[in-house]
């Protein structure tokens, strides 16, 4: 028995270093720099952790003897002083160095986030743009360019992290932070809020798309477009629902009369790969529950549930919403 | 010495079991037999009536509410107008009225209610207040039927005002030719008073689950409430289809300032990231809206600041759909409350949809 056991559980423990959110499977610059750092971090931690061990094992089992004062002086001074201070100096001065590589400026695309509870505004401001180019809940970055990231938080403090790409910054409401990041490996990856923010603090994710610069462009571009028209009769009767119920009051659908800013850009939900800030897949089904009742998926959410409406009414809804590519 | 301490003891033993047999005996009688007369024809024996009375008056100044809790508006004639009508419906049959005097009964009543005249000289307004609002023990004067204390503050102002108040000023202010609601909603639910909502511009829907909403208590008001226990369930479509069919009327207002400011907060123009577009659930808006949702298009700015205030509180209560308000309302500050109340209140009065604009 414990022989297995020795052998899986390090591979169990294993099994959470990749994924869309490991710092040690990195997908930008800066999360490159980080899992380095930990590898270099852990090797010397390893080398001091054998050679502490050796030294207890030497002094134990091998050669159990008193020393004399001069020989203790020295080994205390030497194994419990020096050479912890030299190794951790060598660390820190490694560690130091990469720091300001973190906080590099951005060269062109600069993106707005702010955090609310519990989701994310993200305003895309391409170089030269003018106005934003709002959308929610999902930061898209292109590769081989550093984007310049700025925080903000409207209520309580937040902190942004995509570990495959970067290190996490704090955001504070009433005062912009900064960060950038440069994605080198298209993929879907996932950040976190990681500073706790209530009670929905742990369903406050999103998801983080890099892609090539071409195609970066181009979902930009439809991005910037105003909403599709519902394609079917139960679309169109879930659009006609939409704006006579009041969703239009906090959301925004450019295109249409909906032109909230209380909640999250709906113009091209359907194109996100999830729903509700990270936490729900992108179906038909997933939307319907959420719009009856959000607080069921994300407690103390500011959303109010439409449980007064019929389920043939939020079936139309969900085809509407799900059909905003 | 030992002997005597001991026999102390028991005596004082005996003395208090004596007591307990004789106070039991007493109650048996009392409460069992019914020895104690009950009657009001005879009064209270010397001294329990000071010692009530004065018990009351102590404790209502005790627990009165500060000065500072009267609101500014209070002597103004529309909340007079509104609590004399409350007045004329829940509290005049026992305390008359200018010109209307109580009944011989109601005098027979122990305590006597005390005449309408004598109250406002010895009351000030925050010791009205909590006399109203909780009611006196054993004395027949009921508690307010809502938690709400905010829409006792007409009846407050009334009381003040109606000393002095000649017959002819009283019948003026709660004539219901037009039928009771008209005494304080006006002719055809076109009210005058800015305390009381105008009903004309309202859609049947709205108006139904309203009173609906009133009636279950749902909704928590103590003058609704009295009248809706008045009423048949059957009477709420009627009067709802009544109010709904009448076409608002009016213009306009130049808007103001703090209007403008309002209208920016209404259109999801002014920057807020916590308080959501009125228009989409109130209009003006283009497309058709759920006939649920009531029109704000000329309503009375006072009315509209005081319900907002109580959504924000979270002591309103309305349709299904109610917390769509709560979430809406609860970041507001009382400088957009203002500014809210005076843009709906500047608008040409209309059914919800015919405000698209």
């Amino acid at each position: 028995m414990r022989g297995p056991a020795v052998v899986l559980l390090p591979l169990f423990v294993l099994c959470s270093c990749d994924g869309p959110q490991s710092v040690l499977d990195p997908a930008g610059r800066d999360a490159e720099v980080l899992a380095t750092l930990f590898w270099v971090m852990l090797a010397g931690a390893v080398v001091l952790w054998v050679a502490l061990n050796g030294l207890i094992h030497f002094v134990t089992r091998i050669a159990p003897r008193p020393l004399n004062a001069r020989a203790a002086e020295a080994l205390i001074i030497g194994g419990g002083v020096v050479v912890p201070v030299i190794l951790l100096s060598i660390l820190l001065a490694y560690a130091l160095n990469d720091m300001p590589r973190q906080r590099d400026k951005g060269e062109g695309l600069r993106v707005e986030v702010t955090g609310h509870q519990f989701w994310w505004r993200v305003a895309y401001w391409p170089e030269g743009a003018e106005t934003p180019i709002v959308t929610a809940n999902e930061v898209r970055l292109p590769t081989g360019q550093r984007s310049e990231i700025t925080l903000n938080a409207e209520r309580v403090i937040h902190s942004f992290w995509i570990p495959a790409l970067g290190g996490k910054t704090d955001m504070i409401p009433g005062r912009e932070t900064r960060m950038s990041l440069e994605p080198t490996r298209p993929g879907e990856y996932r950040g976190q809020c990681t500073e706790f923010c209530g009670e929905s603090h742990a369903y406050m994710a999103f998801g983080a798309v890099v892609m090539e610069p071409e195609a970066f462009e181009e979902w930009l571009e439809r991005e910037a477009a105003p909403a599709v028209e519902p394609a079917t009769e139960k679309a169109r009767r879930g659009a006609a629902l939409f704006l006579s119920e009041g969703c239009g009051g906090c959301h925004a659908v450019r295109g249409t009369a909906a032109e909230g800013q209380v909640g999250p850009d709906l113009t091209h939900l359907a194109s996100r790969v999830s729903l509700a800030a990270g936490i729900l897949p992108m179906t038909e089904d997933a939307l319907r529950n959420w719009v009856r009742d959000p607080a069921e998926f994300k407690p103390g959410v500011e959303m109010p549930g439409y449980d007064h409406l019929s389920e043939d009414e939020l079936s139309s809804m969900a085809a509407y919403l799900g059909g905003l590519e | 010495m030992r002997l005597l301490r001991e026999l102390h003891g028991r005596t004082m033993i005996a003395i208090a079991g004596a007591a307990a047999v004789l106070g039991l005996a007493a109650a048996v009688l009392i409460v069992g037999v019914g020895l104690f007369n009950v009657s009001a024809r005879h009064g209270h024996w010397p001294g329990v009536t000071w010692a009530m009375h004065t018990t009351f008056e102590s404790s209502v100044a005790f627990r009165a509410p500060p000065k500072s809790a009267v609101p500014d508006n209070l002597d103004t004639p529309d909340m007079v107008a509104l609590g004399a009508g409350h007045y004329k419906s829940a509290c005049m049959e026992c305390h008359g009225a200018p010109g209307v005097p109580r009944s011989a009964t109601v005098q027979q009543m122990l305590p006597e209610p005390p005449s309408l005249a004598l109250v406002a000289d010895h009351w000030n307004a925050p010791e009205m207040h909590w006399i109203i609002h909780n009611g006196i023990k054993m004395s027949g004067m009921p508690g307010w039927p809502a938690d709400r204390k905010d829409d006792v503050w007409p009846l407050v102002a009334f009381l003040r005002a109606q000393k002095g108040m000649t017959p002819d000023t009283w019948q003026a202010i709660t004539d219901d030719t037009e039928g009771g609601c008209a005494v304080c909603h006006g002719r055809n639910g076109v009210s005058e008073n800015v305390q009381v909502p105008r009903l004309d511009i309202l859609s049947e829907e709205y108006i139904a689950q309203s009173l609906a909403a009133y009636r279950d208590g749902t909704r928590d008001s103590g003058i609704m409430y009295e009248v809706m226990s008045q009423l048949p369930a059957a009477s709420v479509e009627r009067l709802a289809r009544t109010f709904a069919d009448v076409s608002p009327e009016g213009t306009a207002i130049e808007p103001s300032e703090l209007a403008e400011q309002g209208r920016a907060l209404a259109f999801a123009k002014g920057g807020s990231q916590s308080v959501p577009a009125c228009r989409a659930c109130h209009g003006p808006w283009p497309v058709p809206i759920n006939p649920a949702f009531p029109s704000l298009a000329g309503q009375h700015a006072p009315y509209l600041a005081q319900q907002l205030t109580l959504w924000r509180e979270g002591n309103r209560g309305g349709g299904r759909a109610a917390e769509l308000m709560f979430k809406a309302s609860k970041d507001l500050t009382d400088r957009e409350i203002e500014a809210l109340a005076a843009y709906y209140a500047s608008l040409e009065p209309a059914k919800l949809d015919d405000t698209a604009d």
